[in-house]
């Protein structure tokens, strides 16, 4: 069973691996690396550390980037790894306090791999931020760290830092552009966590609701863990709210919906977190149709048919359908693949410059480089059904992010 | 589904009254029962740990995650023998039971008689092994818990109060008037108070004591449970963190009551949760999630023996 | 409390060169020894040495750095709790303060130095207004007060936007002490040598408090806060300073942590974070400043040792277990349960921390001498008192300190038989039920443990007393009295008449449990140079009204010292006022040497205080200098001239009782209140301690003296005053007051309860 599946991972590696070399000659076939057509040799194997903690290792550790890089590392050596050696893949638990990244992150730098990828909180993002500088080794951050962007405010950006993810700003955004433009909202209530993703959401999420010519009906401001939001949901109801926009935490997110329902606010719900609760039996009140998400991509309810292949691939092996999580972690070892590939060799300058520019389509979006260093340029609004398997009703591409 | 109950002119707002009065007093009865739901689950937490501290004087740090065991226990049940929803709740409060009094054997008893510091290291050291079991055995994503009482709403003056988390208030008044029973005129409680009083000549005089602490884990490990298996469908989803915020919110509730007084810790947690939902409904909402503290603080400063208790605070502790 | 260093443990006992060798020699007090400054350099030295020698890479020196700062928050965190026994969660959420403090103050342009001193004070001043509101909670209701102390400054840090940017703050510049820039390609070296710097001054701070009086008094008031109250120590102070510092620490630690990270978040000030400064400072030995190193060391290196235990897995998959069980995929997800686990074990298998164990090597080593268990720097350092202190946590009453098995002296066979001491008065008293107690406890240390016992007898009961320590239980209302009291009528019979210039007068005082009059109404007089008996059954409310008039139960009515009023429940005003007492069960800190005792009871106060120890050395020097020799003048007058230097925790019964007295003699009192001298005391040992007091009493010193043995009392007393029920039911000479017969009735006519062990005492003078 297990071998059928690797047979199959292999060609569907080889072909994903094929159109990017294949894309990527046409770009910079001229750029000057001696390795020329297909066949790369490197004096050193590609190595590829990625920082994040997997179930069990934290109360908030997730499976999910461990998964997807440790599926794309064996696509590409079941395919032949890259010039004729094979991937090496490690991964380094990293907690989320910033100091105890910081050490996890340096000692990923001393096994001098050819790219870092994870770090998938912002915390973690800005405590290495400074060393990544330094180390001059390309990083992949899985985070949506606006400051880790070139120009962002407060920036902590440098040449080797690269975003795989949407900012969070531009997340937050288009949450209230999903809930304007496509569910037709005219007055927006706004209920954000009291920490900095919270309140920082909210206040993008004003500024768009004003350039969308939209009212805020009410910025309702509740704890990190709150289980009750009937006085929130109360005070929306009462402002007249015809739709709801969430900056909280995922548990948050499912009493919040639930309480709407509860309290008799029958109005849609748009989240940034929705797709990590839709499916876990958590929404009760039985209006899973007000329910929706802005995710980075949506691999699971794809309409492209290698990609749907690619996701029951996964699901065949690890028991759960793939988020935009475990997508991004696979695109990024493939991006790393393509850079190595555009580079022709392993010195991290040329890859970081090939990093810059990549043009590459992966499962989760077609990623492309530009100079705040973010590489992922869009969002997808969705809806669930009764079961929480979510349905894209909405693609945004973004601009290029300038601040 | 929903059980529509008829508001009475009495609660201040007549059904033919103007939708600003409707709204302001729907707001209050939601928030009023919000808060007296919060704080019977504070109390429904906090008993547990009461119990054990009662018997052994031992304030056991991973009762909080004791809780949360429970709660996944139910979730293991229902999730992997498709038990019926009441079934698993038994079997997960009688699991807890045994799992009470194992880490009784393993983290209290090779302990006892040490410095009270060491006994809490090593419930925090449980606390740490029970939720990373927790975690690499059910996942740490959030997940859900069905109940019978799930989904249902019981509305009031255009307050829409969870069925739930009445039925979390009914069995925290019921848990606390048996515990009461349970340390009044029974054995356990003659023996509890005996070791209360004088540890040693209680020995003397046949109390059995490290039999009774393993029967008090126990039993608080089973408190623990049911207070999972209500406290988790209370909310639309947890995870492994379940248990610990509530009991920060059970210490403040067992301070304001008195330590160690049953009556006291649920006259504590209803004060708790109506100061955090009232007060911080209205007044200064950021800040409302430090409104049991700062009240439990300032009960320190001005009354330690609690608000019910004649006795000063540290003579129990 | 220089004996703290294990460098001078080894220093000779008494009969050495110690203070008792000579009246030429300077008087050199107990704090002032040895040079344990040494000691703090070799440790800097050698962990300079560690980190050349074995740290490698950038990652394993920002590893060592972040041991380094948090041994700095740890020992901070030692002042505490190690110290001053204060049950904190707190430490983590200060060094937030002061992070977002200094960060803010940087933020606007202000210098770093000056961000950091803000800093300090910030969390400084928030410990002192939170140590003083929560002034009367102790240990567990403290620490959770602590913990929601913790989620207010969390919740404060998360929405206060305008002082902390709504927790998440970025480039936060570098730290720059006078130019020096910790920055640039060398800065993990500089970090470094700043942390290391930080370290010494802390550890140095450590020591000068450590040989200034205040650690000394902040450990009475952590393992006896209501005895140190009595012999005058002000207690609350003590703790809220203490606090104040620790916090004052994580703060500065904070501040410097932010600016060397360059960035803040709120969780790294987490809930998580207290609990494992707590957990660093048990595991590596609380009563050590050095085990919060070594405390530090486990929790970064052991949870980031853990973090890659697959490859120890793996070793055991490939090995041992080859064929017979795979762990997970992901291996290294179990660390968490090899964490906690090890946590559980190290708890167990060592108490006292890692520390202990260079501790008992060194006892090893060194422990051949009898003393040598209780001298060792472990029972110095306090182990003995917290455990105490536990013991009493876990009983919710009183133990009495443990007689050391090896402990010099006598073996007090005697005092149960002691025939020679035998009064007629007393020999009815004798029932078939206390010879069975007398019987089974042959020693003094029977008798002591049985005193120490005795109160609570009603199994069922709960403790009576408010006090968290014995002195409250002892004499309250639960040992059920006589029930052949039937003395109602007239409360006083044939009252002397008071002597004239009493010096201590008590009117109306009155105390109350839970409606039980423990004392009724009860008026005292003694006069100058008198000694005052007080005598009546168990019960009867004689050691409640010693607390009563002394402050540590709360008591109304009046009371005068030498003509001025005294309000009670404040034991230090009641100490100033002249005042001394000791106590039914000996009240002596056996965390202290002898002479530390009796130091603890000198009136002078004189830059008592953290900062005269941190920064006035030679003044403080010169002050201790003036004490020392008081104290040892109290413990020559007591007959324990050669024991300045021993501790106090190997004392025999008789010696404690001494040092007790002592301690309330070093306090120039006008008068002082002894409960039960005698009990647990041999014939001669007896007959001794009368000699001593008739001599005070000769000195000028007036008495008031409580206890069983009548004999002792008839010889000693000018007076005696007879309670029953909380009343007074007869007041006369000593001889004549045997011709009363309710006095003859409260005393013969009544069998003592079995359960009664306070008459082990009473029947010790048959």
């Amino acid at each position: 069973m297990s071998r059928r599946h690797k047979v199959a991972a292999a060609l569907m590696a080889l072909a994903i691996v094929g159109a990017a070399c294949g894309g990527d000659d046409d770009d910079s076939g001229n750029g000057g690396s001696g390795g020329g057509d297909g066949e790369l040799s490197l004096d050193d194997p590609v190595s590829i550390i990625m920082l994040a903690e997997t179930t069990g290792e934290s109360e908030a550790a997730v499976p999910f980037y461990d998964d997807g890089a440790s599926m794309a590392v064996d696509d590409l050596n079941e395919a032949g790894g890259i010039g004729g050696e094979e991937v090496e893949y490690e991964r380094i638990s990293t907690p989320l306090e910033g100091a105890e990244a910081e050490s996890a992150f340096l000692e990923a730098v001393e096994e001098e791999p050819t790219a870092i990828l994870g770090l998938p909180s912002s915390g973690q993002v800005l405590a290495a931020a400074q060393r990544v500088g330094e180390a001059q080794i390309p990083v992949l951050y899985e985070a949506t760290a606006t400051q880790a962007l070139v120009g962002a405010p407060d920036s902590v950006a440098n040449d080797y830092g690269f975003l795989v993810r949407p900012p969070q700003d531009e997340i937050s955004a288009g949450i209230v552009r999903f809930a304007v433009e496509s569910l037709e909202a005219e007055s927006v209530g706004l209920v954000c966590a009291n920490n900095p993703f919270g309140e920082t959401g909210c206040d993008i999420a004003e500024e768009a609701a004003d350039e969308l010519g939209v009212a805020v009906a009410g910025r309702e401001t509740v704890e990190q863990d709150t289980t009750d939001f009937s006085g929130a949901v109360l005070e929306l109801r009462d402002a007249g709210a015809d739709a709801v926009v969430s900056y909280i935490f995922p548990n948050a997110v499912a009493a919040l919906h639930n309480a709407l329902a509860e309290n008799d606010l029958d109005v849609p719900h748009v989240s940034g977190s929705a797709s990590l609760i839709a499916a876990t039996g958590a929404i009760t009140s039985g209006n899973m149709d007000n329910f929706y998400g802005i995710d980075d991509c949506s691999p699971a309810a794809s309409d492209d048919p290698e990609v749907q292949e690619w996701a029951q691939r996964f699901e065949d092996e690890h028991g759960y359908a793939p988020n935009y999580g475990v997508a991004e972690s696979y695109d990024a070892v493939m991006m790393v693949a393509e850079a190595v590939e555009a580079a022709g060799s392993t010195d991290p300058d040329a890859i970081r410059d090939a990093l810059a520019e990549i043009e590459y389509e992966g499962v989760c979006t077609t990623y492309r480089g530009e100079p705040s260093q973010g590489l992922h340029h869009q969002l997808v609004g969705v809806s669930f059904d009764e079961e929480g398997q979510p349905a894209i009703e909405e693609t945004y591409e973004l601009d290029d992010y300038e601040f | 589904m929903v059980m529509e109950v008829a508001l009475g002119g009495a609660l201040g707002a007549p059904l033919g009254g103007s939708p600003a009065v409707l709204a302001v007093s729907s707001k209050f009865i939601s928030l009023t029962a919000a808060g007296i739901s919060q704080g019977a689950i504070v109390a429904l937490a906090a008993v547990g740990f009461l119990l054990v501290y009662k018997a052994t004087g031992v304030v056991n740090f991973a009762q909080g995650d004791l809780i949360t065991l429970g709660a996944y226990l139910a979730l293991w049940l229902t999730r992997d023998f498709d038990a019926p929803i009441l079934a698993a709740y038994a079997g997960a409060i009688a699991l807890m039971f045994l799992i009470g009094v194992v880490l009784e054997r393993v983290a209290y008893a090779p302990l006892r008689g040490r410095s009270i510091h060491v006994v809490v290291i090593a419930t925090l050291g449980a606390a740490i092994v029970i939720r990373t079991v927790i975690a690499l055995w059910l996942g740490a994503s959030p997940v859900a818990l069905d109940s019978p009482a799930r989904g249902h709403l019981w509305r009031v003056g255009g307050a829409a109060i969870p069925l739930q988390r009445i039925v979390i208030v009914v069995v925290t008044l019921l848990v606390v008037a048996g515990l009461t029973w349970l340390f009044g005129p029974t054995a356990f409680g003659r023996q509890v108070r005996a070791l209360a009083a004088d540890r040693e000549t209680a020995r003397l005089h046949g109390v059995r004591s490290a039999r009774l602490s393993m029967v008090a884990f126990g039993l608080s490990a089973a408190l623990a449970g049911l207070a999972g298996v209500l406290i988790g469908p209370a909310n639309s989803s947890f995870d492994i963190t379940l248990g610990f915020s509530v009991m920060l919110g059970g210490f403040a509730a067992a301070i304001l009551g008195g330590f160690g007084s049953l009556t006291g810790v649920v006259i504590g947690g209803f004060l708790i949760g109506l100061v955090e939902q009232l007060f911080g409904g209205y007044v200064l909402r950021d800040y409302r999630g430090a409104y049991p503290f700062l009240l439990m603080i300032l009960v320190i400063a001005l009354r330690p023996q609690g608000l019910l208790s004649g006795r000063a605070a540290h003579e129990r502790l | 409390m220089s004996a703290s260093e294990p460098g001078t443990t080894a220093r000779p006992e008494a009969g050495g060169p110690g203070p008792a060798a000579g009246p030429a020699e300077p008087p050199r007090p107990p704090a002032f020894r040895g040079h344990p400054y040494l000691l703090i350099l070799a440790v800097l030295a050698g962990l300079y040495l560690v980190r050349l020698w074995r740290t490698e890479g950038l990652a394993e020196e920002n590893l060592f750095n972040t041991w380094l700062f948090m041994s700095c928050l740890v020992v901070g965190f030692w002042f505490v709790f190690g110290v001053a026994g204060q049950f904190a969660f707190s430490q983590a959420a200060f060094a937030g303060l002061g992070a977002y403090t200094a960060a803010w103050m940087t933020g606007n342009d202000h210098p770093f130095e000056l961000a950091v001193v803000v800093a300090v004070l910030v969390c400084v001043a928030v410990a002192l207004v939170f140590a003083l509101l929560v002034r009367r909670a102790e240990h567990l209701y403290f620490a959770i007060a602590t913990l929601g102390l913790s989620e207010v400054l969390l919740l404060v840090f998360r929405s206060w936007e305008g002082f902390t940017g709504g927790g998440e703050l970025t480039n936060i510049a570098p730290i720059s002490l006078f130019g020096w820039e910790v920055s640039g390609p060398d800065r993990d070296q500089r970090a470094f040598w700043l942390f290391l710097g930080l370290l010494g001054l802390l550890l140095a701070l450590a020591t000068a408090l450590q040989r200034s009086p205040v650690v000394r008094e902040a450990i009475a008031v952590r393992d006896k806060p209501l005895v140190a109250a009595s012999a005058g120590l002000p207690g609350v102070r003590i703790r809220a300073t203490f606090l104040a510092l620790g916090s004052g620490i994580a703060g500065l630690t904070g501040a410097f942590l932010v600016h060397w990270r360059g960035s803040v978040t709120t969780e790294q000030f987490g809930v998580d974070l207290g609990l494992a400064v707590f957990l660093m400072l048990i595991l590596g030995g609380m009563h050590s400043k050095y085990g919060p190193l070594l405390g530090a060391w486990f929790y970064v290196y052991v949870e980031h040792g853990l973090r890659d235990s697959s490859d120890y897995l793996e070793f055991l998959e490939d090995g041992p277990l080859h064929g017979v069980y795979t762990f997970s995929e992901n291996l290294d997800q179990y660390w968490p349960i090899l964490y906690g686990s090890v946590l559980v074990v190290v708890m167990i298998a060592l108490p006292d921390g890692l520390v202990g164990i260079g501790s008992r090597l060194a006892h090893r080593l060194t422990g051949a001498g009898g003393d040598a268990r209780s001298t060792g720097p472990l029972a110095r350092l306090g182990l003995t008192g917290l455990g105490d202190v536990a013991a009493r946590l876990r009983r919710g009453r009183a133990a009495a300190p443990a007689p050391a098995p090896d402990r010099p002296g006598p073996p007090g066979a005697a005092a149960p038989a002691g025939p020679d001491t035998t009064t007629p008065a007393t020999t009815d008293t004798t029932t078939p039920a206390t010879a069975d107690t007398s019987a089974a406890g042959p020693a003094d240390e029977a008798a002591a443990g049985a005193s120490a016992r005795a109160e609570p007898a009603g199994v069922s009961s709960p403790p009576a007393g408010p006090g968290s320590e014995s002195l409250a239980a002892a004499g309250g209302p639960a040992g059920s009295p006589p029930a052949k009291g039937e003395g109602g009528g007239s409360a006083v019979q044939e009252r002397a008449p008071a002597p004239a210039g009493a010096v201590l007068t008590a009117r109306s005082i009155g105390v109350s449990f839970g409606g039980v009059r423990a004392v009724d109404a009860v008026d005292l007089t003694v006069g100058r140079g008198e000694v005052l008996g007080l005598i009546g059954p168990n019960g009867s409310g004689k050691s409640t009204l010693l607390n009563a008039m002394t402050g540590v139960v709360p008591a109304e009515g009046t009371l005068e010292v030498a003509g001025a009023p005294v309000p009670l429940g404040k034991p230090p005003r009641v100490r100033r006022a002249g005042l001394g007492r000791t106590y039914q069960t000996p009240q002596t800190f056996t965390a202290l040497t002898c002479i530390e005792n009796v130091l603890l009871g000198v009136p002078d106060r004189r830059r008592m205080g953290i900062v005269a120890g941190a920064v006035a050395r030679p003044l403080v020097l010169a002050d201790e200098r003036r004490r020392w020799a008081a104290a040892q003048a109290a413990l020559e007058r007591v007959g324990l001239p050669d024991h300045a230097e021993r501790p106090a925790a190997g004392l025999s019964h008789r010696d404690q009782r001494l040092l007790e007295l002592a301690r309330a003699l070093v306090g120039e009192p006008k008068v002082v209140l002894l409960d039960e001298p005698s009990a647990g005391l041999n014939a001669t040992e007896t007959e001794e301690l009368c000699a001593l007091l008739t001599g005070l009493r000769a000195e000028g010193l007036s008495l008031l003296v409580v206890d069983h043995k009548i004999d002792f009392i008839t010889e000693l007393c000018d007076r005696v005053v007879v309670l029953e029920l909380g009343r007074v039911i007869a007041e006369g000479d000593p001889h004549g007051i045997w011709s009363d017969q309710r006095v003859v009735d409260v005393y013969l006519g009544v069998p003592p309860e079995p359960a009664d062990a306070d008459a082990v005492d009473v029947e010790a003078v048959p």
